[in-house]
């Protein structure tokens, strides 16, 4: 028994009192296996691993029982400087975003260099390591490269320098902190495959906490569920996947998108037209002030048509060009070259009055809720904004009444009218944006990762919403994503972006059950789509 | 790095000079200073004779070409009051602001920054409590005040430093401290509440989990992350002390730049009043420049971008 | 504790004031300049006066009488001519001698148009006069117009260096007096060395520094601690010491001027009872050093033409608002808005001063308001010409006639031509005119009587009081100021006391 959590509870004075983060938690790992600590926002799978960092501040955290035995030594009962000691060199811990976790001012090979310099390591003896070390997690040209800074480096290559440090000095535990969320599907996948080898090779044991069961399907050899601070199921991930006990377990993998059938839906008239859409930023401006940048093709040579009725699900990884796609489409930027016509009429060079009107007819919903709703209005305030903006839509006096009705539509209720966003949880203030695109009736919603920020039973919650929409009003909807899985259950038909360019395009069952194009294959197999449950 | 301050100069000296002209016709716009300069006794012949002596009867755009011209040839004209040409007498006086300016921040910035820091790494500590309390203090305390009571206690009671004047370095003592004063307190908050917001990252929490030391998480890591709001300040307190920390100037009796304008402004000594501004306002602008310089050198984002 | 502060500082201890015959003297500013022929400016003639450069007559300050300098006798031969004979076996600190000739030339440098020397503007302008030499040492100074006291005027006149440049301002006073300047640091010190060649008697003091602050409390500890010998002047508040500090008139008088014309000042029981209403004895020894004098007129007791049968008004109250009833009863519009004009820091207190003087002029029900207008602000309200749609304006000035005579006062304060008069009165004209041209005691009666009639008759003033400074003066000085010291400080009369 490498690592034992035993009876851990761990509380949080608040102003709305006691919280009990995590209560009576009790899971072990052993050497070379891998732990998955599987739970959604708020669950208090963080907090257990925290605690064993020595991350928890106390005060004014309270650890009011528990032990954390590390090869037999509880470690809640040990000193500061022993704790420290075993920081780094015996327990390492990677975190969710790897632009956050590495200090932006100091080159990555100082930092990878300082987890063995703090261990006594000479400074000549770790900087030749980290050149090792940079070579062994995938990072090219080490040499150079490890006097540039963490933000010349894309996500993945973050995350593997994280790695890099973490394992300078072989821990005999790896704690990983969603390792994977903030990067792209097939970046997510190396960098798993990566965690694995290392395990393989140094019989390292590992905690992978994490919200996806894509990646506890992957990699986890065993897994405990939390929900509320409280495990509520534990056994070989196996077991637990195919059989679940309990009915949170069996409600979260219900959730999980991609397992339903396909929508098809009868489309009608051509709605959008993209002929040949271009975007670059740069060319000229910036070749005069540094003379050395190329110009970044974002969207390159794009063309589709959608339907009335459908649903085209835009699927990429970063800097595929899919948000830039969808800001155009919206008019919130111009195309460099090309045509978009909505409805029959092209998007650029109308009049104002004629944009303006446009713009009724196509709405919008961001990914963050909490920044696209402004926290200082009312959720009344926010939702009649666009009546405000289009006056002869609506009259004032009927406002009251319609915000009320829309409420109610996306699943919430009427006194929520008068709440502020911070007042409401994540899905919930994605609810209030939906409401808000609803309110002029529009013909056309864009939803740029509108639930990518959600956990995944709310994800569900809120595609379903979606539909439910779909059917009543015969709504269009643009849904661009990343998430392969959630666009199968949602989506009519999908555009696979990669570059710039359209790679794949195609109603989605032909896209998911037939792909032709390599990165579309890639994709798929790298987001663990799963197939239709039997039964 | 290059193009970037020869861009940053650019737009400087288009300020300069806008500023340049701005005061010229703001300052002459006051009407003639005759009145100042002669006995209350004067006949109107004497004024007339004055103002034509000066140019000042002359329409003010004749009276802008001719400074003009002045200056292409390196001359600001004279003071009204001391007949010596104005730009001597604000280069003379302006190395005595500057030393004043030059000694007191980097005391500012080690105080604020060290005492700052360490506030943060507990908040609500005895130590964070005793730091804003001194500091609260010492930004509100007026100049003046402290200057005085200052001269009072270690001069004359203590009879340890001098009272005023220039000449050894223990002269330098209170007007220094008096000087150090606000901005220190100003700065230790500035830092103490960018430290906080520097330790409640992430990159604290892996550093923590690398198993770094407490000391080196404050002045390694989270240190440098937290300068660059204190540098704006900084910067601001400094471009106030270079404008002449004229209270320290006067009390204490060194002849500096701040002393020197006031003394202007009053007695409508156009010349000099023009050649302080240019001189302190090129001094501003270098401590700009120097801030944007100071920027990049703390992050290296900046430097990328 | 204090020892171990010492301890700390041990390297350097304050700097006392140089060896024992050597002085250091602060100012209350610095000069600007230090040429001769702006010598009557206090800021300069307390440095230079009498000590680097000479006149040829001196003002003796207690009488307003003349004694000989570089002069030793002087006769009038007519109206317009007047014969000086000059003292033997004077140098200047250049080598250059001192005759007919140097004056000559003195002479025609400080009335030079070229430069604006106060010399020139405040007593010679106007003056058509011309300087010839009689012999090396007689000079015969020559006036278009009779010049019945032109030696008062030559009193005023420094003798610089033949050899000092005309047309162009110099920083550096060449004279015969027993002092020669060594060097002026711009911002910093002047610094005067005794030349060890002066034709008269050697002072004790053999080196002067003076150096200049504007903060009182400064300036008396710089004194306390002995790091100042001398200080011209500090606050009242700050002379808290009987041994050091000493009191001494400083040639300024203060006083309201009335606006004679606007209504309702332009009647004399407003004006009477203004002067009634006001309580000066309160200020005395509370706001105002106790040592200060009340005045009746606009010039004190140093100055030839002083109406000494003059006394103070009674602080009368009852009988102020007893005139004033009277006055509005035959429809003077007592009620209008009347402006109390003061200058920030014009003096000691000079605020709470004209705060004070509001309430009592209120409390006998008058309609004040109390201004505090900035220098260039308070020169409009002072000279002409005067806004003919002004409000009626009680205006406080000082003046500060220390050039011996009432001629240096009068005309610009009360004839009807005057720069700073709001007077209109045909008889005081006549009078002014006629008593510039006399001399002696007719002379003394005439101005005698312009102030009598200023004082009692028309009541255009409110005469306020002969102001004082504080001078401090250290334990090893041996002084005690007049009021020759507000415009100059001979460091001959400085002893050394002997301890």
């Amino acid at each position: 028994m490498l690592l034992s959590v035993r009876n851990l509870s761990i509380q949080f004075p608040s102003r709305a009192g006691l919280v009990r983060a995590v209560e009576d938690v009790s899971w072990d790992v052993n050497a070379g296996e891998t732990l998955a600590i599987l739970g959604e926002s708020g669950s208090g799978k963080s907090v257990s691993a925290s605690a064993v960092m020595n991350l928890i501040e106390t005060p004014p955290a309270v650890i009011p029982q528990g032990q954390i035995l590390f090869e037999g030594h509880d470690l809640l009962q040990a000193d500061a400087e022993t704790r420290r000691r075993i920081n780094g060199k015996s327990i390492s811990m990677i975190f969710q975003d790897p632009l956050a976790a590495l200090n932006p001012v100091y080159p990555v090979g100082w930092q990878i260099a300082e987890t063995m310099r703090v261990h006594g390591i000479a400074p000549d003896v770790a900087q030749a390591r980290v050149i090792e070390l940079l070579a062994r997690v995938g990072i090219s040209e080490p040499e150079r490269r490890m006097k540039d800074y963490p933000h010349q480096f894309s996500g993945g290559q973050r995350q593997r320098i994280m790695i890099a440090s973490a394992i300078a000095l072989k821990p005999k535990l790896l704690i990983a902190d969603e390792p994977t969320s903030a990067l792209d599907v097939t970046v997510q996948a190396r960098v798993l495959d990566l965690l694995k080898e290392i395990q393989a090779e140094d019989g390292m044991g590992m905690v992978l906490i994490t919200h996806d069961l894509t990646v506890v399907e992957r990699v986890a050899d065993r897994v405990v569920v939390m929900q509320a601070g409280r495990i509520v199921e534990s056994g070989t991930s196996a077991e637990v996947m195919r059989n679940p006990q309990h009915d949170y377990t069996r409600r979260l993998l219900d959730a999980i998108p991609g397992r339903a059938g396909f929508s098809d839906i009868a489309a009608g008239r051509p709605m959008l037209e993209v002929q040949s859409v271009s975007k670059i930023y740069g060319g000229l401006a910036r070749q005069f002030a540094r003379l050395r940048t190329q110009p970044v093709r974002a969207v390159d040579d794009v063309s589709f048509t959608m339907a009335k009725g459908e649903t085209l699900g835009v699927v990429g990884e970063s800097g595929s060009g899919k948000s830039t796609l969808a800001r155009m489409i919206l008019g919130l930027d111009d195309p460099t070259s090309g045509v978009i016509r909505f409805d029959g009429r092209a998007m650029q060079g109308q009049s104002e009055a004629e944009a303006y009107k446009m713009r009724r007819r196509v709405q919008f919903v961001f990914q963050d809720p909490t920044a696209s709703l402004n926290p200082r209005m009312t959720v009344q305030q926010i939702i009649a904004e666009p009546w405000a903006i289009h006056p002869d839509v609506l009259p004032k006096s009927q406002w009251r009444t319609r915000v009320a009705e829309l409420l109610e539509q996306v699943g919430l209720k009427p006194d929520h009218a008068d709440r502020h966003p911070h007042q409401f949880s994540g899905g919930q203030r994605q609810r209030i944006a939906i409401a808000r695109a609803l309110a002029l009736k529009p013909e056309l919603i864009v939803c740029d990762e509108a639930v990518s920020a959600l956990d995944v039973s709310v994800q569900a919650q809120v595609i379903d919403l979606l539909k439910d929409l779909r059917r009543d009003y015969g709504l269009s909807y643009v849904f661009v994503a990343h998430d392969l899985a959630l666009v199968r259950d949602f989506a009519t038909s999908v555009l696979v972006m990669y570059g710039g360019r359209i790679v794949e395009q195609g109603p989605v069952r032909d896209v998911y059950d037939n792909p032709q194009h390599d990165y579309t294959k890639a994709l798929l197999r790298a987001s663990g789509v799963i197939p239709q449950q039997a039964a | 790095m290059g193009s970037f301050i020869f861009k940053r100069s650019f737009q400087s000296i288009l300020s300069l000079i806008f500023l340049v002209i701005v005061v010229f016709f703001l300052a002459r716009m006051t009407g003639s200073p005759a009145m100042l300069y002669l006995p209350p006794e004067a006949t109107q012949d004497q004024i007339d004779a004055y103002n034509a002596l000066h140019g000042f009867d002359d329409p003010l755009i004749v009276q802008f070409g001719s400074f003009i011209t002045g200056v292409f040839q390196g001359d600001f004209g004279n003071s009204l009051q001391y007949s010596r040409p104005a730009l001597d007498m604000v280069l003379a006086a302006f190395p005595t602001t500057l030393a004043l300016a030059a000694v007191t921040m980097p005391l500012v910035l080690l105080i604020s920054i060290v005492t700052g820091a360490l506030a943060a790494y507990h908040p609500g500590g005895v130590f964070d409590r005793l730091a804003s309390l001194i500091s609260l203090i010492g930004a509100s305390m007026p100049n003046f005040w402290v200057a005085i009571v200052g001269v009072l206690v270690f001069a004359v009671t203590l009879n340890v430093l001098p009272t005023s004047g220039t000449g050894t370095w223990q002269h330098w003592v209170l007007p220094v401290a008096v000087l150090v004063l606000r901005p220190a307190g100003v700065l230790v908050q500035v830092m103490r509440t960018s430290m906080m917001t520097a330790l409640s990252s992430v990159y604290v929490k892996a550093a923590k989990a690398k198993g770094v030391k407490a000391r080196a998480i404050i002045f390694v890591h989270a240190l440098r992350n937290s300068l660059l709001p204190v540098i704006t300040v900084a910067s601001d307190q400094a471009a106030g002390i270079v404008n002449g920390a004229v209270i320290v100037e006067t009390v204490f009796g060194f002849p500096g730049i701040g002393k020197l304008m006031i003394d202007s402004v009053l007695m409508r000594d156009f010349a000099v009043i023009q050649a302080a501004i240019l001189v302190t306002a090129l001094a501003v602008f270098l401590i700009n420049i120097i801030v944007d310089i100071s920027y990049a050198f703390v992050d290296p984002r900046i430097r990328h971008s | 504790m204090r020892h171990i502060i010492l301890a700390l500082l041990a390297c350097a201890s304050p700097a006392l004031a140089g060896p024992e015959t050597e002085v250091k003297i602060v100012l209350p500013a610095g000069p600007d300049r230090l040429d001769p022929c702006e010598m009557p400016r206090s800021v300069i003639g307390r440095i230079i006066k009498q000590n680097v450069v000479e006149t040829l007559v001196e003002l003796n300050y207690a009488d307003a009488t003349l004694m000989p300098r570089l002069a030793t006798s002087w006769t009038q031969d007519s109206p317009t001519e007047w014969t000086f004979k000059l003292r033997e076996g004077v140098t200047f600190h250049d080598g250059a001698p001192f005759d007919a000739a140097a004056v000559i030339a003195a002479m025609e440098r400080t009335i030079d148009p070229a430069l604006t020397c106060i010399t020139r503007t405040k007593f010679f302008d106007g003056v058509d006069i011309t300087a010839t030499a009689v012999d090396p040492l007689t000079v015969k100074f020559t006036t278009a117009q009779p010049s019945p006291i032109l030696p008062t005027l030559l009193a005023q006149m420094a003798i610089s260096s033949p050899n000092t440049p005309l047309g162009v301002y110099t920083n550096e006073p060449i004279g015969t007096g027993p002092y020669r300047f060594v060097e002026w640091v711009q911002g910093q010190d002047v610094t005067l060395e005794r030349s060890g060649e002066y034709w008269g008697e050697e002072p004790v003091i053999t080196k002067a520094t003076y150096v200049w602050r504007s903060e009182s409390s400064v300036v008396a500890a710089m004194v306390a601690t002995n790091e100042a010998d001398l200080a011209f002047s500090i606050a009242p508040q700050d002379a808290t010491d009987p041994d050091m500090d000493k009191v001494y008139p400083n040639s300024d008088s203060a006083m309201f001027r009335l606006s004679v014309d606007v209504p309702p000042l332009n009647d004399i029981r407003v004006r009477r009872a203004i002067n009634l209403a006001i309580d000066r004895t309160a200020f005395l020894g509370t706001i105002l050093s106790e040592e200060a004098t009340e005045a009746t007129q606009q010039v004190g007791p140093n100055v030839f033409g002083w109406n000494d049968s003059l006394t103070p008004w009674e602080y009368d109250p009852d009988e102020a608002m007893r005139l004033l009833a009277e006055a509005k009863a035959d429809g003077v519009p007592v009620d209008t808005e009347m402006r109390l004009i003061g200058r920030p820091a014009m003096f000691a207190n000079s605020n709470e001063f004209v705060q004070a003087v509001g309430e009592m002029l209120r409390a006998v029900g008058l309609n004040v308001n109390m201004e505090t207008l900035e220098m260039s602000q308070w020169l409009e309200v002072a000279n002409k010409p005067f806004d003919p749609a002004r409000k009626p304006n009680i205006f406080l000035t000082m003046h500060d006639n220390n050039s011996g005579d009432a001629a240096f006062t009068v005309y610009f304060k009360y004839h009807s031509n005057g720069r700073q008069s709001e007077l209109h009165n045909p008889e005081l004209d006549a009078l002014i005119e006629k008593a510039a041209t006399l001399s002696g005691d007719e002379r003394e009666a005439a101005y005698n009587e312009v102030f009598r009639m200023i004082y009692q008759d028309i009541v255009s003033d409110v005469p306020l009081f002969h102001m004082v400074n504080y001078m401090r003066i250290g334990p090893r000085i041996d002084f005690t100021p007049t009021i020759a010291n507000a415009v100059e400080l001979q460091l001959a009369k400085l002893q050394l006391k002997s301890s």
